[in-house]
């Protein structure tokens, strides 16, 4: 089990913080990453079953009319409610932090310098 | 004794009575000997006259009960035949047979006189009759085809014996064997059944470790997340404490006056409560960390008196304070959480104590040259607790009893946050109390002795706050949460300020003209009017009014904006987000710049970063320094930033609100991860603008500053990618 990667999707359409974070991930080890502009890309992999999706809150800057980030985690506590998702936003407004936990969203990080420690140590607690 | 008498009297003889049988009573005696001597089979065919021959010459020898007939390993000589009585052949304790009247024994001996293995003796009297090994030879010498008989049965027998020993012993080995094997088999198996549970014990130890651990990352990520949460909640808080003074100073009614009054209370009661959960879980996810800094401890307890000094004289209790002069004066350590500690002790002392005093002690103990041990005592004459209120009082959300929350408020965290405070010091809390008689808690911690040199350096910033105390300061500042951040920074570090916060510039302009303010910390980008135009209109008032110092606050410390500041009238200029130390160095710049240390020039280092200056910090940290993928980064954000300039323009162009916000909000966290953090705040104001609906005129003067720092860090980075 310890040696088998674990499987993390990443959702995002800041392809630098995406980038970013997704080389981090797998400069760190142990987790195999895959990343996506939209919510509906993901969706479409979903049956993956990745072990935990960092999803970011707006995701239709690019893609005019795409699901924003708390459309798709309720579509994904719909199909799987066990499935961890860690939102991202650079928002640090306490209402939006409270509405993705409350949809099921495992927490809530901020996007700055420190959200790889944050991601880092919430990733190895799931 | 007459013959006849042995003859109806054949059983008993007198015990160790030894006789040869009379040869005179052959007829009768040896007659009846011979008779029982031809029923064993040893003597089966022997002719009859032999036998009475043999007869004729044993011995009769009677024995009492347990007397001995023979001992193991005595030499075996003779042929012994019981008469009556009876005997027991044994070893040692253990009995090996039983023998009654017409058994014999000994018949061996006739074939071999080596050691008998078996004692023989009487269990009841008993008479034998005995025939000695030579008697026999000697009577069967002229016998020898009856001696050869007796022998080959003998002989017989005794191989037939052996034989059957042997095979007992066989047997028995076998049984053995089998029983070690039986043995082994169970002891293997135990081996096995126990090695199983120590396995199952080690991965039930193992699974406990798992779960212990990650329960303790559940903790810590939960006390993160109360933490984070906390700090979230304190935000909107500040923001509504805020804005409730605002609208107290803007002369409401009387009833609304009560109704601001009453939110305000609320709102600072639970900003004690968040700012307790906030301690609480820092301390508890290990995010607390002391302070090593010089400081008086005259100065911790004077401000403690100070602080509880009106609460402690409204209820007429009497605040003494017991300081040892042995104390050094200048120690190592944290004092603003001494201090917390020590005012949440006092605190509680004057809050449950009715009448009477509180007392407030601090001894030294020991002390070298290093180091001093220090004990704390704070002693009330209050309403005091019981053993078992006493027991719990320093659990979190624990007050002494339920009805204390009712009556006398607070979150009961206080004691527990200073409990963890005190063992942070490496001492320990302790507390003794009386019902009704009162209560003292206790400590002891050992703190490092300083000298007047590291007190001065440490707290030239907190003597240089407390030589601006009393200050009448207004900030200007449209972000909440800058404004808020500001006030609360102030009112922290410099005693008895009175912060007044305005949120535009005009607004400052307008108050600036009716009060007097010692300074005014001015943002420079407001709406309505901006901080610039401000300082202008402030300037051109007669009187002191006119000349109040002004500072300047700067999202971005660069050359052209500092000149642009000082041009226009202000004195100094604050970068933000500011740290403690600049602003207060700030403000003695020009309130006391007598007072100021080293860098005595009133004028702020114009510190105008090079766009690549330091930003790439971050980026070298997270890649370790890795030039391919910094290149990679940096393309990405000017990839993102291309893509985005012409939609922020045409956005701009078209008023579209939605379309600028969202584009702004994509490339924010890239100014972030790029180190722009003055940019990212921009970007954040313009965020905000652009949702709340703030007078679109505002909109382009920040979106065009943007816009112009963001190709100024284009132009950069690309220079950077060509050189690199």
């Amino acid at each position: 089990m310890a040696d088998q990667k674990k499987k993390i999707f990443v959702v995002d359409d800041d392809k630098m913080f995406c980038t970013m974070l997704s080389d981090h991930l797998e400069d760190k080890g142990g987790y195999e990453v895959s990343t996506f502009g939209t919510g509906e890309e993901c969706l479409e992999q979903i049956d993956q079953k990745p072990d935990a999706i960092i999803l970011d809150y707006y995701l239709d800057t690019n893609v005019p009319n795409a699901k924003n980030g708390l459309e798709i985690l309720q579509i994904i506590h719909k199909t799987d409610p066990d499935l961890k998702v860690i939102m991202l936003s650079s928002q640090e407004h306490y209402g939006v932090a409270l509405q993705t936990i409350a949809s099921g969203a495992v927490y809530y990080v901020i996007k700055d310098l420190k959200s790889f420690q944050e991601i880092d140590s919430i990733l190895e607690e799931l | 004794m007459q013959a006849g008498q042995h003859v109806q009297r054949p059983v008993m003889y007198s015990p160790a009575e030894t006789r040869t049988l009379d040869p005179q009573n052959m007829t009768t005696e040896p007659g009846i000997l011979a008779q029982k001597l031809g029923e064993m089979d040893i003597f089966h065919t022997i002719p009859a006259d032999i036998l009475l021959h043999l007869a004729a010459q044993c011995r009769i020898e009677t024995f009492g009960a347990n007397d001995n007939v023979f001992e193991k390993d005595e030499p075996g000589r003779s042929f012994y035949m019981i008469l009556d009585g009876a005997a027991r052949v044994h070893d040692g304790d253990f009995t090996v047979a039983h023998m009654t009247a017409g058994h014999c024994f000994g018949e061996m001996a006739l074939l071999d006189e080596g050691p008998r293995s078996m004692s023989v003796s009487a269990t009841i009297p008993t008479r034998l009759a005995r025939i000695d090994r030579e008697v026999f030879f000697d009577v069967l010498g002229d016998h020898p085809d009856v001696m050869q008989k007796i022998v080959g049965l003998l002989t017989r027998r005794l191989r037939f014996q052996t034989d059957k020993t042997l095979e007992q012993l066989r047997k028995r080995e076998e049984e053995l064997f089998q029983l070690v094997e039986e043995r082994t088999a169970e002891l293997m198996a135990q081996k096995e059944e126990a090695e199983k549970l120590r396995r199952k014990a080690e991965a039930e130890k193992k699974e406990a470790e798992k779960q212990r651990l990650r329960a303790e990352q559940s903790e810590r990520a939960e006390q993160q997340f109360l933490a984070n949460m906390s700090h979230e909640i304190r935000t909107p808080m500040n923001a509504v404490l805020g804005m409730t003074s605002i609208l107290m100073q803007k002369s409401p009614r009387e009833d609304q006056m009560r109704y601001l009054k009453s939110i305000l209370q609320s709102s600072e009661a639970l900003l004690v409560i968040l700012n307790d959960i906030l301690d609480i879980s820092k301390i508890q996810a290990g995010k607390l960390e002391l302070e090593f800094t010089g400081f008086r401890l005259t100065d911790i307890l004077e401000q403690v008196r100070a602080t509880l000094q009106f609460r402690a004289e409204e209820k007429a209790l009497a605040l003494e304070l017991d300081f040892d002069k042995n104390i050094p004066p200048v120690l190592i350590g944290d004092p603003v959480r001494l201090q917390q500690v020590l005012l949440n002790l006092a605190g509680n002392a004057v809050k449950f104590t009715e009448t009477g005093a509180v007392k407030l002690v601090a001894r030294a103990l020991k002390k070298d040259n290093d180091a001093c041990r220090l004990y704390f005592e704070v002693r009330d004459t209050g309403i005091g607790m019981t053993p078992e209120q006493l027991n719990v009082v320093f659990e979190s959300f624990r007050q002494a009893s339920g009805d204390t929350t009712r009556k006398y408020g607070g979150t009961g965290l206080g004691l527990s946050i200073s409990k963890q405070l005190v063992e942070r010091f490496g001492g320990n809390l302790q507390a003794r109390s009386m019902l009704g008689k009162g209560s003292t808690f206790f400590f002891e911690i050992e703190l490092k002795i300083g000298n007047e040199m590291e007190v001065e350096a440490a707290t030239s910033q907190r003597d240089a706050a407390y030589a601006l105390r009393g200050l009448r300061i207004m900030v200007a500042e449209d972000n909440h949460f800058n404004r808020i951040v500001a006030e609360e920074t102030l009112e922290l570090l410099v005693p008895d300020v009175e912060v007044v916060c305005v949120e535009n510039g005009q607004e400052a302009v307008n108050r600036a003209k009716e009060e007097q303010f010692d300074v005014i910390l001015m943002d420079v980008t407001m709406p309505v009017m901006d901080g610039i135009q401000a300082t202008r209109e402030i300037r051109a008032m007669t009187g002191p009014a006119g000349a109040v110092p002004i500072i300047a606050f700067t999202a971005s410390v660069t050359q052209k904006e500092v000149k642009r500041c000082l041009g226009n009238g202000m004195n100094g200029c604050v970068p933000k987000p500011f740290k403690d130390a600049e602003l207060i160095n700030a403000l003695m710049a020009v309130i006391k710049p007598e007072l100021q240390p080293l860098s005595s020039a009133p004028e702020p280092e114009p510190a105008a970063p090079g766009p690549a200056d330091n930003r790439l910090t971050f980026l070298e940290e997270l890649t370790g320094g890795n030039p391919t993928r910094i290149r990679k980064y940096l393309n990405l954000y000017l990839e993102s930033v291309r893509e985005g300039v012409p939609r922020i323009e045409a956005a701009l162009a078209k008023e579209d609100r939605l379309e600028l916000r969202k584009v702004v909000h994509t490339i924010k966290p890239q100014f972030r991860m790029l180190g722009m953090e003055a940019l990212a705040e921009l970007a954040q104001t313009i965020e905000n603008q652009a949702v709340e609906g703030i007078a679109l005129e505002q909109l382009p003067e920040n979106v065009n500053r943007l816009l112009e720092e963001v190709r100024a860090s284009v132009q950069s980075f690309e220079e950077y990618l060509q050189q690199s």
